[in-house]
């Protein structure tokens, strides 16, 4: 599929993918911003605000209706971490005018309308409305709360928080429950025009045509701003060694024990550091891999046991479920596991399979818009940016030599573990 | 093998094949995908622990959560094990149980046939033995303690628990570690000869592939068994539920309920139009778009976690709201007073419109993934439905229909079940 980053001015980005596939069409707006402690609140509550109502839609139930009018389009935000960068995204998925009844243009309307939702916000004085940003902030901060539900997902934060505790990347993406109420309509506002004057912009359309001249609309409504300090997107820091292990332990009224393991991983572009994720792949990725095969297969000590990794910051992760009497157990075998990925101990089989597996599913990105706007979502601050199916072609050349030299750049540096609280369980 | 063609006015379309061996073979061929999505089932799940393959002469009981079980062990051969020859593929392969099946997929971009060849192989092959299954003990008991954990899992579960009183719907997929402890290899086998039947299976195919190649591969690959008739034993579920009110207290942060409606099921299985019915009906009640659901918001009763679904499989059936509320029992309240004043008042005309069009719209957009479609064409599998009958079924609700399915929503056959925080 062909497809190509235009930059349409300075930190102005378009990324058009046609492809016939599609009853849908998606289109993505990509606010990029540096993600700061202090500020993450802000855009997390202001992601949510302005979805929920406009100056056209001042009520949400009036924008849910025409919505679901316009055949059930699908709008949403949402604020994630790429790197050392914040990515504040506003999406629109609709079906395509063949589709409608009777031929409707929906697409457009359905850009037109995130336009609005983005731009044209419902403010008074330079401000947000109260009884909007109580319900919104009432949401969201039942769902920061909400994290602690599932435990998988709750360890893996607090393993990050932890690891990164003197780096804002260690924030949670949605804010803390303080920074989220104690903003008011002013800070958001600032925050929104914040947003659009100095956010390094990307957008992805992914159907069979271009909307409504979506970019140059886009451009046009940026032009209102003063856009001369825009984000670095390029400056990252990968996470930092430790001299010594950090061991966190928490006890919770829980049934099965959590233990998520981080380490200094290699950092970087495709071109350099590919091979960490065949690499983080063997070791604990499909049922092939080292951990699959070892600490749940061959040792019984877990359901799931698996690695991944993240290139854009330079950190790899363990996370399994355990009981608490086998909780050394499996962290020994986690840990013998890599040993044997540093020494080269890993089989050809395993090998070949990591690269077929990844291979595969680097090819099935183009049958899902949602996993092509997530990709090239990440892709924002490498020089090339590579399809998968470029980078599948890559991952030919990775040699077993590369996957040593990229395990031997892993290094052990902080554990946390949930234990069940027998005391007072 | 009979062939029957279905297709939409939008020219998507999908085959249906009777293979003589009673299998079902379903295949959506869709050449603009570069992926495929293959799915070998069998109509066999959670809720299958009495019944009898003899026409009805004998039937035996066994240990609660054997199926889930069996899917763990079905992947072990004697040289390996499923995974091992899927890795060489390059492949990505799963499986799952619910209550009333069991599924073994796999999706691929290169090699399909080489794919299918391993699903259809290990399925048909089954091989337990004393060692091999007491291993799974360990794993499948930290499975159970995961879900333990889960407060989505454990709502839904409690409230399962406290409205039916004999229907295995109430008990849990994985079973217990005192049940799965009593699973043998001797029992596996005898729940795989009974289910793992080709009567009782079925093959749905989505992706870049040719249907009669698909349908002549797996003809080829079958391995030729005699039918086995089996019948379910029969659960005497009384039409009231257990309990109207059940709560567990759980490492959470704000309470979460699942309030369900108990229906009375006449016929095992909800037909297409009962289905979309009652879906419209949760769209104009509950919907976003509906009063009741900004009601609810402004009162801060319900969060974004708020869903509706109308919980059906053979032999039961029920309306469930669900969600996180500091005060579950007035969003009883909020639900049962729209009902009524609904009933009272009739359904607002433009609304309804407004969610046919929405569901229309999912429809739609179900056609844009193999793996929908897949699994939607286990549905028609399961119960004979017929995908593209959707749109029409959906156009043709009318106030009348929504009217019949409010009035399954009463409030003596309620469930509220309730996490708190501990």
């Amino acid at each position: 599929m062909p497809q190509k980053v235009n930059t349409v001015r300075k930190g102005v980005q378009t990324l058009f993918l046609p492809t016939s596939s599609f009853t849908t069409t998606l289109v993505s707006m990509n606010f990029y911003l540096p993600l700061e402690k202090e500020t993450i609140a802000q855009y997390s509550l202001l992601s949510e605000l302005l979805i929920t109502c406009s100056a056209d839609y001042p009520d949400y139930l009036k924008l849910n209706y025409k919505l679901s009018d316009l055949y059930g389009a699908d709008i949403q935000s949402s604020v994630s971490k790429v790197g050392d960068l914040l990515c504040v995204k506003f999406l629109a998925s609709s079906i395509n005018n063949n589709f409608a009844i009777g031929n409707e243009n929906i697409v457009e309307q359905s850009v037109k309308l995130l336009l609005d939702l983005i731009f044209r916000p419902k403010t008074v004085n330079e401000s947000f409305e109260e009884t909007d940003i109580k319900r919104e902030k009432r949401k969201l901060i039942d769902r920061i709360k909400g994290e602690l539900n599932e435990k998988r997902v709750y360890a893996n934060n607090r393993l990050i928080a932890e690891m990164f505790e003197e780096d804002s990347y260690g924030a949670f993406r949605l804010g803390t429950v303080e920074t989220v109420s104690s903003l008011d309509g002013k800070a958001l506002y600032s925050a929104w025009k914040k947003m659009l004057e100095t956010a390094f912009v990307r957008i992805n359309v992914i159907g069979q045509s271009q909307p409504l001249d979506v970019y140059d609309r886009i451009d046009e409504e940026l032009k209102a701003y003063d856009r001369r300090k825009i984000t670095d997107i390029t400056k990252i820091a990968p996470l930092t060694k430790r001299q010594e292990v950090k061991r966190v332990t928490e006890k919770m009224n829980v049934s099965q024990g959590k233990l998520v393991m981080g380490f200094n991983a290699p950092f970087g572009s495709d071109e350099d550091s590919l091979s960490a994720t065949v690499m983080s792949d063997i070791f604990g990725g499909g049922p092939y891999s080292r951990l699959f095969g070892n600490v749940r297969e061959k040792m019984s000590l877990c359901y799931y046991c698996r690695a991944s990794i993240k290139r854009n910051k330079g950190f790899m992760t363990v996370d399994c479920g355990v009981s608490e009497e086998n909780a050394q157990k499996a962290e020994a075998a986690i840990l013998e596991q890599l040993e044997v990925m540093k020494q080269g101990g890993f089989t050809d089989f395993e090998f070949s399979s990591s690269v077929k597996s990844l291979k595969d599913s680097l090819s099935s990105y183009r049958d899902s818009q949602n996993a092509m706007d997530a990709w090239y979502t990440l892709k924002i601050a490498e020089k090339e940016v590579y399809s998968p199916e470029e980078i599948g072609e890559m991952l030919d050349k990775i040699s077993r030599e590369d996957i040593i030299s990229a395990a031997k750049k892993c290094f052990y540096n902080t554990v946390y573990m949930l234990l069940p609280d027998k005391e007072n369980g | 093998m009979k062939k029957e063609i279905f297709k939409n006015r939008f020219d998507a379309s999908y085959v249906k094949y009777q293979h003589p061996s009673g299998l079902q073979i379903f295949v959506a061929e869709k050449p603009d995908f570069s992926s495929n999505y293959a799915v070998f089932g069998t109509k066999y799940g959670s809720i299958d622990t009495f019944f009898s393959k003899d026409g009805g002469e004998n039937f035996i009981s066994v240990p609660e959560g054997i199926a889930h079980f069996l899917e763990h062990k079905l992947f072990e051969s004697e040289d390996g094990d499923a995974f091992s020859r899927y890795a060489v593929t390059g492949a990505s392969a799963n499986a799952y149980t619910s209550f009333d099946r069991t599924c073994y997929l796999f999706s691929c971009s290169k090699g399909f046939y080489d794919n299918l060849e391993i699903l259809l192989d290990f399925v048909q092959h089954p091989y337990f033995t004393e060692k091999t299954v007491a291993k799974e003990q360990g794993i499948i008991g930290q499975e159970i303690r995961m879900y333990d954990d889960s407060p989505a899992w454990r709502v839904l579960f409690n409230m399962l628990e406290a409205m039916y009183t004999k229907h295995p719907v109430r008990i849990d997929i994985a079973g217990t570690v005192e049940s799965i402890s009593k699973i043998t290899d001797k029992l596996l086998y005898e729940c795989y000869d009974t289910f793992y039947n080709p009567a009782n299976m079925f093959i749905c195919v989505a992706g870049n592939v040719n249907a009669d190649e698909v349908a002549d591969f797996v003809d080829k690959h079958l391995l030729k068994k005699e039918k086995v008739q089996v019948i379910r034993g029969e659960h005497k579920e009384p039409d009231s539920v257990k309990s109207k009110y059940t709560e567990q207290k759980l490492a959470v942060a704000s309470p979460q309920f699942c309030l369900g409606f108990k229906q009375n099921c006449q016929t095992p299985e909800r037909t297409s139009e009962e289905l979309i019915s009652m879906g419209v009906t949760l769209g104009v009640l509950a919907g976003d778009c509906s009063p009741l659901y900004k009601r609810l918001i402004d009162k801060e009763l319900i969060n974004d976690e708020f869903d509706t679904e109308y919980f059906t499989g053979t032999g039961y059936a029920c309306i469930i709201f669900s969600g996180e509320s500091g005060e579950p029992d007035e969003v009883k309240k909020e639900i049962l007073a729209e009902v009524d004043s609904l009933l009272k008042k009739g359904i607002d005309n433009d609304l309804l419109g407004t969610v046919k069009r929405a569901m229309y719209g999912d429809v739609v957009r179900r056609l844009n993934s193999c793996e929908a479609m897949a699994t939607q064409m286990v549905d028609c599998a399961m119960f004979g439905y017929d995908l593209f009958k959707e749109q029409e079924i959906i156009a043709s609700i009318n106030e009348e229909d929504v009217i019949n399915c409010l009035l399954k929503l009463k409030e003596e056959k309620s469930v509220l079940s309730v996490i708190l925080p501990m």
